[in-house]
């Protein structure tokens, strides 16, 4: 098997790698372990059919289309800056009602909430059942999918329930054959009609920034990434700003260049150039990036990681206060 | 090396003489008394062998062909020499200095050799002597001569060593040789004139302690591709498959690793053609477990140089820097990548020759690059490791600049233009009236690995440079300085021009001589070589050898200081640093690179004994303000400092070799800057943290060494600047990525020390920044890199900056 690395792109070994790990847990999520041999020769039309369904999801994990960093730093992609205590009771009247232990609800493909097993997933499982969620190439209202998760039960399959409550707000179950589809629907709009206002405030207030509005960054920033290695989630968002409104190219470009700056961070850490007769002991806490266009900073305080681009409009000597604020500032949130 | 031609002269008139005759008695007077001695029966056998290997030969004669020569011998008595000589236990042997045993017992390079009529018997001749042994002193043993027996046995290649083995003390031997009559070289064009060249030798140590490649552990190699072309209907070219057509080594793993390159060989090809600039790309693939990093080279557009190198943990991008090197050093060799699998003259002998050229060639690159981490290799070796030319400086392959006052440099320089002027001096071939078919272009001169002087080119400079680094010539100067040594006679390759390098060396001077004939006939002859080594021992002659070893003097402190006048600012401000800067002004120190810094550039002798400047007068002026020296003086800890008030330290003579120390301070913390395009550098250090050969400065400076590579290869190595947001579809676009000009890294290095570890008080990590910065002035690329405190203020490191990039 190859792996196609181009050099001049510097991606690092470790991002490639869990890209193919992604890749394999898509199709074996879909297909099923061991099962693609004997469908290739009982089924050929079901084969295809279900490389039909997985296309579209490769497509997006080979090319970027999320602009979320969670196959980036192998965390889950969530949001941050609001109160979750409502969310966290409706969590808990789905999984009392429907007796389903693996409930999830989710923005996009950023965990809101979710039950205490389904967050014991796998991070590869859980990302592709995320992206599986958020990607509705046929813009159905509500999906039923069987699925195959390894570390659950790798010989039979599982339902993925998912149901569009506003937006971007999806609700979603993993289950058996209980509970059945009109049952389900039934119980996520009981439960969550009282909540209507709130579910709207959510879905206008975080998407697309995942950061509350009432979270305020520097005015210089860009875009920030901020990881939680200990919990493994991360936020990042590319609209710092609440009010502006940003074309898209330009987002695609603020993505872009986080992404770089992430990767070379990486390769930095993990990689040698030259070898050393001792390995080194040093350690990489903070690191800087200037040029003509923007400039990078990455500072990291024990389990926390922050990756923030500026604009080129502040001050040198500033880049490393700012960013140390607003690491404070979101460790209070996450 | 003496030059056996003379010296034979000189016997033949010799004994002749009555000196002669009664050297030739006593010489027999000693074999009938070696037979009183020793073993009766031994001496029969010693005759019986000879006997042999005369009944062999046709004529009466013995011939004996080596890889350089043709050597003859008489079968009578005359050449026949005893020499009592002095050996050393066999004990002695070091193998991180001595290729053979014979080299440490006996001080003389033996070579095994057949008689041209073969027998199944190797018999011992002399390949070298060293001349500062009792072999070389003794000036009787020459180069060439047949070691017939030692105390009257016979010796052969199978029972030499085993001799050599018993000898547990150092006692007189008695060496039984048998002296040539005729020397002919192979290198000689000249066989009609029947001139007897000088004997050489060339350096098959590295052939023969160089593994062959197949028996390094790790998957590697070095293939060749040729690209199928066919046309579409769009009367567009497109590749329609690859042929391999050389394999090097012809393991099957390795096969089948080359399979899983094609599709990425086609999609890189396609890149590496559309985007002509850049003929070489480098990509990771996954084959037998294992990540290999491959880096496609070309010179055409229609073949591949592809090499796959061993998975030993070396980043692409140094790879991609050592591929261009052996690209370059193929074109070089050969003519061209293809000329070096293909050669254009296809007769059998030149296919073998090159086909072997070529496949030491890669050996070595794969050696090398093995040797980095293999803990079973040849300590000799050891010091060729590729590693050592990644290094700061010498990244870029250039070589370290010796520098010697103008005297000596001008002695220098006038020796080798006597060299390259001597096409228009009178042939000393008499027979020859024409003008010589060849003459000297241009000579470069290496003292160890050190460049002393060049007369060609930058590139071609270069070239030869690193040719001589690849094949670990200069390397092997280190470690066995005192042998004279024809390395290399080869044709190479520049542009237009029929050429041949010919390289000698001489205790620790290699020469490189480049040589250009008017037509693809001729080729340099054994006069021309034997002209390059009496220039060669004319340099040596000059007494150079100790002057340049007194030059590097032995500093106790680690640390190296220099250039202090160009680190003042010229319009000085009242700023905390001045104290620190002001404080080298008298520096007189030479500079020595110790074992503990590798990458400190050696300053030139005109910048120590500089007069003091305007510049430094008026640093000393505010400085010797009251509220300066408060910044000497700040820190109580170091009551056992060495602290002289400025008065003191404007007289105060560093090569009276003590250390000088500097009060740490907060602000005084700047540890280190290198500027790329000169390789100069500023250290200062706090001696608290830092001491002599401690775990902490070996961190610190490897931090250092490897932060600045990676800025330097991942950031600043693309001179086009683009920030665009321009969407390439190709996968291997290289506009899209950014390009930085000013980079840092803060790192965190805990105490590592075992006596600060044991300190009651928790000593605090090392904090330490390394900040790249790249700019263009007057459309010429500045790189600079300095390595400072965490604590220090904003303006120290921009005076540093600014200081470095104005210098």
């Amino acid at each position: 098997m190859c792996l196609l690395q181009p050099s001049s792109y510097n991606i690092p070994v470790v991002y490639t790698e869990w890209k193919f790990v992604l890749l394999r847990t898509l199709i074996t999520m879909i297909y099923g372990y061991d099962l693609i041999d004997q469908m290739s020769q009982s089924n050929i039309q079901r084969l295809i059919y279900e490389f039909n369904l997985v296309k579209p999801y490769v497509d997006l994990m080979l090319n970027d289309k999320t602009q979320t960093f969670g196959d980036l730093c192998q965390c889950n992609d969530t949001i941050c800056g609001f109160e979750r205590t409502q969310m966290f009771t409706c969590l808990k009247l789905i999984t009392d009602q429907l007796k389903c232990d693996y409930v999830c609800i989710t923005l996009s493909n950023r965990i809101i909430v979710s039950s205490p097993n389904w967050s014991k997933l796998k991070l590869n499982e859980q990302y592709v059942l995320q992206l599986l969620i958020a990607y509705n190439p046929e813009f159905k209202f509500i999906r039923d999918y069987a699925v195959y998760i390894e570390s659950v039960d790798r010989t039979h399959n599982y339902r993925l329930i998912t149901v569009r409550l506003i937006g971007h707000l999806h609700v979603s179950l993993l289950c058996s054959n209980e509970p059945k589809l009109n049952v389900f629907e039934n119980t996520i709009e009981t439960i969550f009609r009282p909540h209507i206002e709130y579910i709207q405030n959510i879905s206008s207030l975080l998407y697309p920034r995942a950061i509350h509005d009432s979270v305020q960054f520097d005015h210089s920033i860009l875009a920030l990434l901020y990881i939680n290695r200990q919990t493994h989630y991360c936020v990042s968002t590319l609209h710092p700003i609440p009010t502006t409104v940003t074309k898209q190219d330009i987002v695609e470009q603020r993505f872009l260049n986080l992404k770089l700056f992430y990767m070379q961070m990486i390769s930095r850490t993990s990689e040698t150039l030259i070898p050393h007769t001792e390995p080194l002991t040093t350690t990489v806490n903070e690191m800087y990036m200037i040029n003509d266009d923007h400039k990078c900073y990455y500072l990291k305080e024990n389990n926390y990681e922050l990756f923030i681009l500026y604009s080129n409009s502040i001050p040198n000597i500033a880049l490393r206060g700012i960013s140390r604020k607003t690491l404070t500032l979101l460790k209070k949130h996450l | 090396m003496t030059s056996l031609t003379t010296s034979k002269n000189v016997r033949d008139s010799a004994a002749l003489s009555r000196t002669g005759i009664y050297s030739t008695l006593g010489n027999l007077l000693s074999d009938i008394s070696s037979i009183e001695s020793d073993n009766i029966v031994n001496q029969e056998n010693f005759h019986q062998d000879t006997a042999q290997a005369f009944a062999s030969s046709k004529s009466g004669r013995v011939y004996f062909e080596t890889e350089n020569a043709v050597i003859t011998y008489e079968n009578d008595l005359s050449s026949i020499e005893h020499i009592h000589i002095r050996c050393k236990p066999a004990s002695t042997f070091d193998r991180a200095i001595h290729f053979n045993l014979s080299e440490a017992v006996l001080g003389i390079y033996p070579i095994y050799s057949k008689i041209k009529n073969p027998t199944e018997e190797e018999y011992v001749l002399v390949r070298g002597i060293d001349p500062l042994r009792a072999a070389g002193s003794s000036r009787r043993i020459k180069v060439g001569d047949w070691l017939v027996a030692i105390n009257g046995i016979s010796l052969t290649s199978k029972n030499f060593n085993r001799i050599l083995s018993k000898l547990n003390v150092s006692k007189t031997l008695r060496l039984t040789i048998r002296h040539p009559i005729n020397y002919r070289s192979k290198f000689s064009l000249s066989e009609k004139f029947n001139v007897k060249p000088t004997p050489t030798i060339t350096s098959t140590t590295l052939e023969q302690l160089t593994h062959d490649a197949a028996d390094i552990d790790f998957l590697h190699c070095a293939m060749y591709y040729g690209r199928q072309k066919q046309t579409t209907e769009n009367d567009e070219e497109e590749t329609k498959a690859f042929e391999l057509l050389y394999q090097q080594p012809t393991q099957k793993d390795i096969f089948l690793a080359a399979n899983g390159l094609f599709p990425t060989l086609i999609m890189l090809t396609k890149d590496m053609n559309n985007n002509d600039s850049n003929n070489l790309r480098s990509v990771t693939i996954n084959a037998c477990e294992q990540e290999l990093n491959v880096c496609i080279t070309s010179d055409t557009n229609d073949y591949y140089l592809v090499i796959i190198y061993p998975p030993l943990n070396i980043s692409r991008h140094i790879l991609e820097y050592i591929t261009k090197n052996v690209s370059r050093l193929l074109q070089f060799l050969f003519g061209s990548i293809h000329q070096a699998f293909f050669p254009l003259n296809q007769n059998d002998e030149s296919v073998l020759t090159t086909s072997s050229a070529v496949k030491h060639f890669f050996n070595l690159l794969f050696y090398r690059l093995y040797n980095m981490s293999s803990p079973n290799v040849s300590p000799i070796l050891k010091h060729c490791r590729l590693s050592d030319e990644l290094y700061i400086d010498q990244f870029e392959g250039i070589p370290k600049l010796l520098t010697l006052t103008d005297v000596q440099l001008t002695n220098v320089d006038s020796i080798l233009n006597s060299l390259e002027s001597q096409e228009l001096n009178e042939c000393s071939n008499e027979i020859n009236r024409f003008r010589r078919p060849s003459y000297v272009y241009g000579c470069v001169l290496f003292f160890q690995s050190l460049l002393v002087t060049s007369h060609l080119s930058k590139t071609i400079t270069l070239d030869i440079y690193r040719f001589l680094i690849h094949y670990c010539h200069l390397k092997m100067r280190e470690l066995r300085p005192r042998t004279t040594e024809l390395l290399i006679y080869k044709e190479i390759f520049l542009t237009g021009t029929h050429s041949f390098l010919i390289v000698f060396s001489l205790a620790e001077f290699t020469l490189a001589v480049v040589v250009q004939t008017h037509d693809s006939q001729s080729s340099p002859d054994h006069v021309l070589i034997n002209q390059i080594q009496f220039i060669l021992e004319e340099i040596e002659r000059a007494q150079l050898t100790s002057q340049i070893r007194q030059s590097f003097v032995n500093n106790i402190s680690p640390w190296i200081i220099s250039y202090p006048s160009n680190f003042v600012k010229k319009q000085l401000k009242r700023t905390i640093s001045l104290p620190l800067l002001s404080a080298f002004t008298s520096s007189t120190t030479n500079v020595e690179t110790s074992d503990t810094i590798r990458n400190v550039p050696v300053v030139t002798e005109e910048h120590l004994n500089q007069r003091e400047s305007s510049i430094d007068t008026r640093a000393k002026q505010l400085v010797s303000q009251k509220s300066g020296q408060d910044e000497l003086y700040k820190n109580r800890r170091q009551s056992s400092s060495s602290t002289l008030s400025l008065e003191n330290q404007t007289n105060f003579a560093i090569t009276d070799k003590m250390p000088f120390k500097l009060h740490p301070g907060e602000n005084s913390t700047i540890f280190y800057y290198l500027d790329f395009q000169s390789f100069h550098g500023l250290l200062i250090t706090p001696y608290i943290t830092l001491q002599k050969s401690s775990m902490t400065d070996k961190q610190l400076f490897e931090t250092f060494q490897e932060t600045c590579l990676n800025i330097r290869l991942k950031h600043f190595k693309r001179t086009k600047t683009t920030t665009t947001s321009v969407v390439d579809k190709s996968l291997f676009n290289t506009k899209q990525k950014p390009v930085y000009n000013e980079v840092g890294y803060l790192h965190v290095l805990p105490h590592l020390d075992s006596k600060e570890t044991t300190s009651k008080k928790n000593l605090p990590a090392l904090n330490f920044w390394i900040v790249g910065k790249q700019c263009v002035q007057e459309s010429f690329v500045h790189e600079f890199f300095v390595c400072y405190h965490d604590s220090i203020d904003q303006n120290i490191q921009e005076l540093a900056f600014s200081i470095g990039l104005a210098a």
